[in-house]
């Protein structure tokens, strides 16, 4: 039997690899993924306590975590594909992906 | 007639623009084109400054007036030949202007003996005309304003003794002002702007007079302000006559012109401010309503209004401390100093505290008169103490009439009735226009000499000038039966009532009666160093002495001396009015007592003080048997004739005054501004580039800070509301 505990702290610690790697990866594709694994540790979350709390609640309140899960992949996907279209934008344009090399905001 | 009182200004008005817009481009197309000569480098102001052909010869130090020649764009003839050099359209603008004002004038006599024979209608067919419940005068409505809520601004027209005899006084003066100027003006080239401005200052002293509020009165007295400025500058491009330190050089008419301006706009100031306590406290301007609705006012506030309106009258009426511009004044043409000095300009201060009187006397606290008696009586007699000293003949008018006006105003202040202060007023216009002129005729025959110490001996060569001046000599110096003794007697008289009624103080008596042997002094040594001196007939009273000026003085045009012979007439006749109070009971409608001047010892006194004033000066000047080096030999007698002559040092005072306390205070605000005002908004700047020059550094233009720094955030927020939550259980 999986706790409910063992499913946060596995959502918590893909979470933070996730931010690890967006925060500290200089390839803007590596960023992307991480971004991506945040979101499925944020989908693990939702559907952890939809299953904890199955029995409880009315039918559509026990639905909403996993509602919710298809959701965030489904806008996940939108944004993977939008953010790939940029990068190959920039690419095209500056011929690096490293965002070290992406400062143009800067004073 | 009196419903067409409007017609008064309206026909001068309609002369003047006829002039302006015909007759004076007719005569600038007319007359031959010059090419205007290159203005000299050390004359700013030079149009024509150089065109000094054919005069310089004679007019080195007189009033320097040749050098207006290419005025207008023309070429003037000569000033020495009168009447044969004026142009056609000139004298045709002349003309009209002259012969509406004399038009003007009949329609304010038929007005006037309406008044004087109690003839005035109960109601009028004319829709304009109403006749006042109060006061027994006519309100001519001519169109509202504009009206806001219940407050109506209105301009009104109202025409009561007060004004009627005003308005007699402006028009004949100004009449004869006008037909006098046709010959002193005789070839100026400003010929026609001359009449234009004339007819204009006529024109706004009769709206200022014809008020029946204070807007109207105020569009007038700002109006008078104005065309006086457009007149004392009228030769605004002369050139600068000598040294302005020496007090008798002639003023130089664009700083005089200026100075009279900024002068009277600083009582004005006080004027308003007095006006608009006035309205604040009674939501009305009308002067009839005015009389009513102060009753209902705070007193104090009330008194401090008065006092505030009465210094628009000091800056106006020329006294102290505002009385600097009326000597500058002289330096417009002659004819205009007569115009200012006898009905227009310096008369509005004093008609306008006469128009307020009730309120003055009757509602306000005591202080107000008080302070215009004590200024009116310190005026008279300061002023009476430089006209001693002066030489520029037309100076020692100006300060007579500085001093005459002080005796209107202590007239007004000590007498039961306005009519005292007013009937001075009336006289002076009179005999002050007649001196004016007469001395404008001393002058064109002295060759544009106005220093007395070239003149002397003149009523040889000019024996209608000589004994009309005289006549209003004898009348300044309050010599029976001369209308001036019975203006001047019932104010000192009402001095001396006065002091008695208020415990035996007796300052303002004192003060105007010294101001008497004074007048009488300086009035007869001008007419002694102009007229007359040692060696002549009737004891050196005609043609005596020589005469001390260059070339050979003639007698003026007729024009000229026959304004003289009619301002005669009321100097000698007009006193007769005033026996058994005649013109008391005009101007208040109510029947005076008549008390015999001759049965008190005070008259006595007053013409025995003149009589004295008189004899002194032609022992001084007449047979010159006493030295003038007896009062001016000793040091402190030299002392006081320098400070006299230099008119109390007063140009100086203000002048330095200004030029160290206002631009000493200018210089302060400027520092102020260029240190503190500008160091705090330079500052305040140069610290935010401060802060922004370390702040900048953390705008990296990397996402991935950007993250981490949102990252940091929501979890220092996660940690306060973790440990806010905490608490709060």
């Amino acid at each position: 039997m999986v706790t409910l505990n063992a499913v946060l702290v596995l959502g918590a610690v893909i979470f933070c690899i996730g931010l690890f790697g967006a925060l500290s990866r200089r390839n803007a594709v590596g960023i992307l993924m991480s971004i991506e694994i945040m979101l499925n540790a944020v989908n693990i979350t939702l559907v952890g306590f939809a299953s904890a709390f199955v029995h409880h609640g009315t039918l559509g309140g026990r639905l909403t975590g996993q509602v919710f899960a298809i959701f965030i992949i489904t806008v996940a996907a939108a944004e993977a594909s939008v953010a790939l279209a940029m990068i190959i934008a920039i690419y095209r344009r500056r011929n690096t992906i490293d965002v070290g090399h992406i400062n143009l905001m800067r004073w | 007639m009196v419903q067409y009182a409007w017609l008064i200004p309206a026909l001068p008005l309609a002369a003047l623009i006829i002039v302006l817009l015909v007759t004076r481009p007719l005569d600038v197309a007319a007359r031959p084109r010059v090419p205007r000569p290159a203005p000299p480098a050390d004359i700013a102001h030079g149009d024509g400054a150089a065109d000094t052909h054919a005069h310089a010869a004679h007019d080195a130090t007189g009033h320097a007036h040749e050098a207006h020649a290419a005025d207008d764009g023309g070429h003037g003839g000569g000033h020495d030949e009168h009447g044969g050099a004026t142009p056609f359209w000139a004298q045709v603008g002349s003309t009209i202007t002259t012969v509406t004002m004399l038009a003007a004038f009949i329609i304010a006599v038929i007005i006037f003996i309406q008044f004087l024979t109690n003839n005035i209608p109960a109601s009028f067919s004319e829709p304009w005309a109403t006749k006042d419940a109060t006061g027994g005068g006519v309100t001519l409505h001519l169109y509202d304003w504009f009206n806001f809520g219940p407050l109506h601004y209105q301009i009104q027209f109202r025409v009561d003794t007060l004004t009627a005899i005003m308005l007699v006084v402006v028009t004949g003066v100004s009449m004869l002002v006008h037909l006098y100027s046709s010959g002193y003006m005789a070839g100026d080239p400003g010929y026609s702007r001359f009449f234009i401005e004339l007819s204009f200052f006529t024109v706004s002293m009769l709206i200022l007079v014809l008020g029946a509020n204070f807007l109207v009165l105020f569009i007038g007295w700002e109006l008078v302000g104005l065309s006086s400025y457009l007149l004392i500058g009228f030769w605004f491009d002369a050139a600068p006559p000598g040294d302005p330190s020496d007090p008798d050089t002639p003023p130089y008419p664009p700083p005089a012109a200026l100075k009279a301006f900024v002068t009277t706009r600083l009582g004005d100031f006080g004027f308003l401010i007095g006006i608009l306590i006035l309205f604040f406290g009674t939501q009305t301007f009308d002067f009839i309503q005015l009389q009513t609705a102060t009753k209902n006012m705070n007193v104090a506030l009330l008194t401090l209004a008065m006092i505030l309106v009465f210094a628009g009258a000091v800056g106006k009426s020329a006294q102290f401390p505002l009385h600097v511009w009326l000597p500058d004044a002289m330096a417009g043409p002659t004819p205009v100093s007569a115009l200012i000095h006898a009905a227009t300009m310096v008369a509005a201060g004093v008609y306008l505290v006469a128009r307020l009187f009730p309120i003055y006397a009757g509602v306000a606290g005591p202080q107000a008169l008080e302070v215009v008696g004590y200024i009116g009586g310190f005026t008279a007699l300061f002023a009476a103490t430089i006209a001693l000293t002066q030489n520029d003949i037309k100076k020692v008018l100006a300060y007579s009439t500085i001093s005459q006006l002080g005796y209107m105003f202590v007239g007004l202040a000590v007498a039961d009735t306005n009519a005292t202060g007013m009937f001075h007023l009336v006289t002076h216009a009179a005999f002050k226009a007649l001196l004016f002129l007469g001395s404008g005729c001393v002058i064109l025959a002295a060759h544009h000499i106005q220093n007395m110490r070239q003149m002397g001996g003149m009523a040889r060569f000019m024996p209608i000038t000589a004994l009309t001046m005289l006549i209003a000599t004898l009348s300044i110096s309050g010599i029976p039966p001369f209308s001036g003794f019975w203006s001047k007697d019932p104010i000192i008289g009402a001095a001396f009532e006065y002091g008695t009624a208020n415990g035996g103080n007796y300052w303002l008596y004192g003060m105007t009666a010294f101001t008497a042997f004074l007048t009488a002094f300086y009035m007869f040594r001008l007419y002694f160093m102009t007229f007359g001196g040692r060696g002549g007939a009737w004891a050196g009273f005609w043609a005596g002495g020589q005469y001390r000026g260059e070339g050979e003085p003639h007698e003026a045009p007729w024009t000229m001396w026959l304004p003289l012979v009619i301002l005669a007439v009321p100097t000698l006749l007009l006193g007769f009015w005033s026996i058994n109070s005649g013109f008391a009971d005009y101007l208040t409608g109510e029947n005076i007592p008549y008390t015999n001047p001759f049965s008190e010892t005070l008259t006595y006194t007053g013409i025995a003080v003149a009589v004295v004033g008189i004899a002194l000066a032609w022992l001084m000047y007449g047979v010159e048997v006493v030295p003038k080096k007896l009062f001016t030999g000793n040091p402190i007698g030299g002392f006081i004739y320098q400070v006299l002559f230099h008119k109390y040092y007063l140009d100086e005072l203000y002048g330095a005054i200004i030029k160290y306390g206002v631009l000493g205070v200018a210089k302060g605000c400027e520092l102020f501004d260029k240190y503190i005002i500008d160091g705090l908004v330079n500052g305040t700047g140069r610290f935010i580039r401060g802060l922004a020059s370390v702040f900048k550094r953390s705008e990296t233009g990397l996402v991935q800070n950007y993250g981490a720094a949102m990252f940091g955030g929501v979890i220092v927020i996660l940690v306060i509301v973790f440990f806010a939550v905490g608490a709060l259980k």
